[in-house]
């Protein structure tokens, strides 16, 4: 099974403190110190969170923010979070980004040195999200499966409900920003 | 009583060995050996010299004259006596100061090849006088200069005709072979032999090697825009001066050239002398042509090394400079000159025997200390008027001023960045890592009121030293913070909001007062913003320990006469006391809550912006600190 959350940064001693947090609230995660080799393990096998830092050095030739782009390809409702010792968010927010402008207004932004407990609850949070949304499905889907065999009529019924959820959701979405 | 002796007679015997000391082992390379065969053919009244390289091997040299030549009897006289120079009456006959004063000068062969022809017809003469040197007999110690027999012979020359004098020196088996560089570097060493500076009177180097750079070396200086003062002093002590100015200098200063004479010097125990220093804009083009930067001295024309030669310093140039640590008005690699001096009028500027330099006498120091006052007065006009035409154009100087500071800043700014994210690293890591101690430790029923305490502490510091570091940063970010004008009260209320959840846990109000639209001031936003969140954060604390409580703090924008605007925060905190009234701004007085950086730094911004930041005493009690903005309506 795969693990819940991928840490990257290219200091391990950052990574180690993550990854020894989450495991000690037996949240399953894994590291990695290279952003290229982060997103080659995250196409073999995605998580559901991803913790990754702002900076890399130069011969890495990306950003945290280019990674995440990377990531949502791969698995577009992946959740992350971000962490630089660079940016100072009150001081820079002009010459900031729209995707890392995006990630700060949604608090998924972490200043280093880091709150280590706010990280945690917000990667907690995340992971509680994901967890219900997978609920809701899981208990639709069994609805199907309790009923005997799956017809291609309950099929096309199941995807027009699922439209009909994500119309919504997106509406929703929407109205609130 | 005793009878005197009858007295006895000693005789100097010189060893062979002495012609190597003061040939091949006296001078010291190739190229001022050349040079001193050449000033012997000037001695000997010739016009011209030719320097030839016959590059066949094996490589031998030539240097040809079209001197007086010398008869037996005067080679007798003349060469083969070491130290025996006859100044006055070749001299008068040439009608030329003599440059050899040693009679050393033809040993210089020696340096240059062990075997050596002299070839010599005087006018008249039908066949030249052929003289053979072998530099090797006289290489053992034990034999007599007069042991070794010195063949001669005499034979027809097509190059000294009956009706031509003159002296020709064949070298052969040369002690070194001749590159094309180092015969480009003889041709420079022969240029720069003879004076650039003027002409001197009939006398042509020719320096001829087949297949390289060959004929006449001289190349005469062409003053350059730039500087150039000369000077002279006359006989009876009278100095002349002229200064002339690059056109752009005169045009700004109305004046290109000045003269000042009859000036007296005082007695001098040398002189007449003259001499003139250029000082060029673009000196690359006179080193391209083989120029040296550096100020010669010039005997009859002929220069007297090693007075400005590169690593010579005898104006004291480059020790002057480097005193001033980089700020003397002249930079060595501009200036060039020369000091013209006769041997007549200046008999008591003599060589050192080996031709490298004046000795060091009393008339030298004199002669020196002359020159290095006139070089200084001519540093002084270039000094004054360099700053006169910076006070001409102030606006140049502080645009220029302005784009260093700003790439300073810049500078200063980017280095701040990376020093806050590199401390920032490690400082995480301790924040986490106490984080995960404790946690741990909780987990496990470990965690006792002692680590508790002690993680506390680890916390509390790492967040201060994150917030000098922050204000490292944010400082250095304002250096580069453009002057804007904005809405000071839109300003404020954005500002102040990010404090609020802080305000709201502590239990302080904070209140905005006049804070609406319409107060615009021209500052930098980054500035004012690092300002007002340390006048905030600063409140909020004084305000946590107020006396009567509840704590407050009040922003107001306050409009004064003339057009000026005050922004103030008032706490109702204990106030300051008087001890540490005066030196609020002016020094970092550390407290339990930082470095006490803060409003140092904030005065530093604010008056980077043409403002200023104060404190006065609030009623009943507590501070209030405000910024100043200067501005027009």
């Amino acid at each position: 099974m795969s693990e819940q959350v991928l840490v990257i940064d290219d200091e391990k001693d950052a990574v180690d403190d993550i990854i020894f947090a989450l495991q000690m609230r037996k949240i399953t995660c894994r590291g990695e110190t290279d952003p290229r080799a982060a997103i080659e393990s995250f196409r073999v096998s995605p998580t559901d969170v991803v913790i990754v830092d702002y900076l890399f050095p130069p011969s890495a030739g990306v950003t945290g923010v280019n990674v995440i782009a990377e990531l949502q390809t791969i698995k577009p409702f992946t959740q992350f979070m971000l962490i630089s010792g660079r940016i100072d968010r009150d001081l820079d927010e002009e010459s900031l980004t729209e995707e890392l402008r995006n990630i700060i207004k949604a608090n998924r932004y972490f200043q280093k040195p880091i709150d280590l407990h706010k990280l945690i609850e917000t990667v907690q949070d995340a992971l509680r999200s994901i967890e219900s949304q997978s609920t809701s499905w899981k208990s639709i889907a069994q609805q199907y499966v309790s009923k005997g065999s799956v017809t291609a009529e309950q099929v096309r019924q199941l995807n027009e409900r699922i439209k009909e959820h994500l119309i919504k959701a997106v509406d929703e979405t929407r109205e609130e920003s | 009583m005793e009878k005197e002796q009858e007295s006895q007679v000693l005789r100097f015997e010189p060893s062979a060995y002495l012609q190597r000391l003061i040939g091949r082992e006296l001078i010291s390379n190739e190229y001022i050996a050349v040079a001193e065969l050449v000033k012997n053919a000037y001695d000997a009244g010739a016009t011209e010299v030719i320097v030839e390289l016959k590059r066949d091997a094996p490589q031998n040299l030539v240097v040809l004259d079209n001197g007086f030549g010398m008869s037996l009897e005067e080679f007798k006289r003349l060469w083969m006596v070491p130290g025996y120079s006859e100044k006055v009456e070749a001299g008068e006959a040439a009608k030329r100061p003599l440059l050899g004063e040693k009679g050393i000068g033809r040993f210089a062969a020696d340096r240059l090849a062990e075997k050596l022809t002299v070839v010599t017809k005087t006018v008249g003469e039908d066949d030249a006088l052929c003289v053979v040197f072998d530099w090797k007999e006289f290489d053992d110690r034990n034999k007599k200069m007069r042991d070794i027999p010195i063949l001669y012979f005499r034979k027809r020359d097509p190059d000294l005709g009956r009706r031509n004098s003159g002296t020709k020196l064949e070298l052969e088996e040369l002690r070194k072979e001749w590159t094309r560089t180092n015969w480009r570097k003889l041709r420079r060493e022969l240029q720069s032999l003879v004076t650039p500076f003027r002409t001197v009177r009939g006398f042509k180097i020719i320096a001829n090697a087949e297949g390289w750079e060959s004929g006449e070396v001289k190349s005469p200086f062409e003053a350059q825009e730039g500087y150039k003062y000369s000077f002279s002093l006359s006989k009876g002590g009278r100095i002349t001066r002229k200064t002339s100015r690059p056109k752009r200098v005169a045009k700004e200063l109305g004046k290109q050239i000045e003269e000042t004479k009859r000036k007296m010097y005082g007695t001098t125990s040398f002189g007449p002398i003259k001499g003139a220093f250029y000082y060029v804009d673009h000196p690359r083009s006179l080193k391209r042509r083989g120029f040296e930067s550096g100020v010669g001295i010039y005997r009859d024309g002929f220069r007297v090394e090693p007075y400005g030669r590169p690593g010579d310093d005898w104006l004291e140039v480059k020790s002057w400079k480097a005193k001033r640590h980089g700020h003397a008005p002249i930079t060595h690699s501009r200036l060039f000159g020369f000091v013209d001096i006769t041997r007549d009028n200046n008999p008591k500027l003599r060589d050192v025997t080996n031709r490298e330099g004046l000795l060091n006498t009393l008339e030298f120091a004199k002669f020196r200390s002359f020159v290095l006052e006139e070089f200084q007065r001519f540093a002084g006009i270039v000094q004054q008027e360099k700053e006169l035409l910076e006070v001409k154009s102030p606006p140049i100087v502080a645009q220029q001023a302005q784009v260093k500071r700003e790439t300073r800043a810049q500078a200063f700014a980017e280095m701040a960045s990376q020093l806050a994210h590199q401390l920032r690293q490690p400082l995480s890591h301790i924040r986490a890592s106490s984080t995960n101690l404790r946690d741990w430790l909780t987990q496990t029923d470990a965690l006792d009121e002692q680590v508790r305490q002690l993680t506390d502490r680890i916390e509390r510091n790492v967040l201060r030293m994150d917030e000098n570091i922050t204000n490292l940063s944010r400082l250095a970010q304002g250096l580069r913070d453009k002057v804007v004008e904005f809405d000071l009260g839109a300003f404020v209320t954005k500002e102040t909001s990010k404090h609020e959840i802080d305000f709201a846990q502590s239990g302080v109000a904070l209140e905005l007062v006049n804070c609406d639209d319409g107060h615009r001031v021209k500052f930098g936003r980054v500035g004012l913003g690092f300002i007002l969140d340390n006048l905030l954060t600063n409140a909020l604390r004084a305000a946590s320990d107020a006396d009567a409580p509840p704590g407050k703090v009040v922003v107001e924008v306050e409009r004064l006469a003339q057009a000026k605007y005050r922004l103030k925060v008032t706490d109702n905190g204990k106030g300051i006391t008087p001890e540490c009234r005066d030196k609020l701004f002016e020094q970092f007085i550390p407290s339990e809550h930082g470095l006490g950086m803060g409003l140092v730094w904030s005065r530093v911004r604010a008056k980077e912006y043409g403002g200023d930041i104060g404190y006065e005493d609030a009623e009943p009690s507590g501070a209030t600190f405000f910024v100043m903005f200067e501005q027009e309506e």
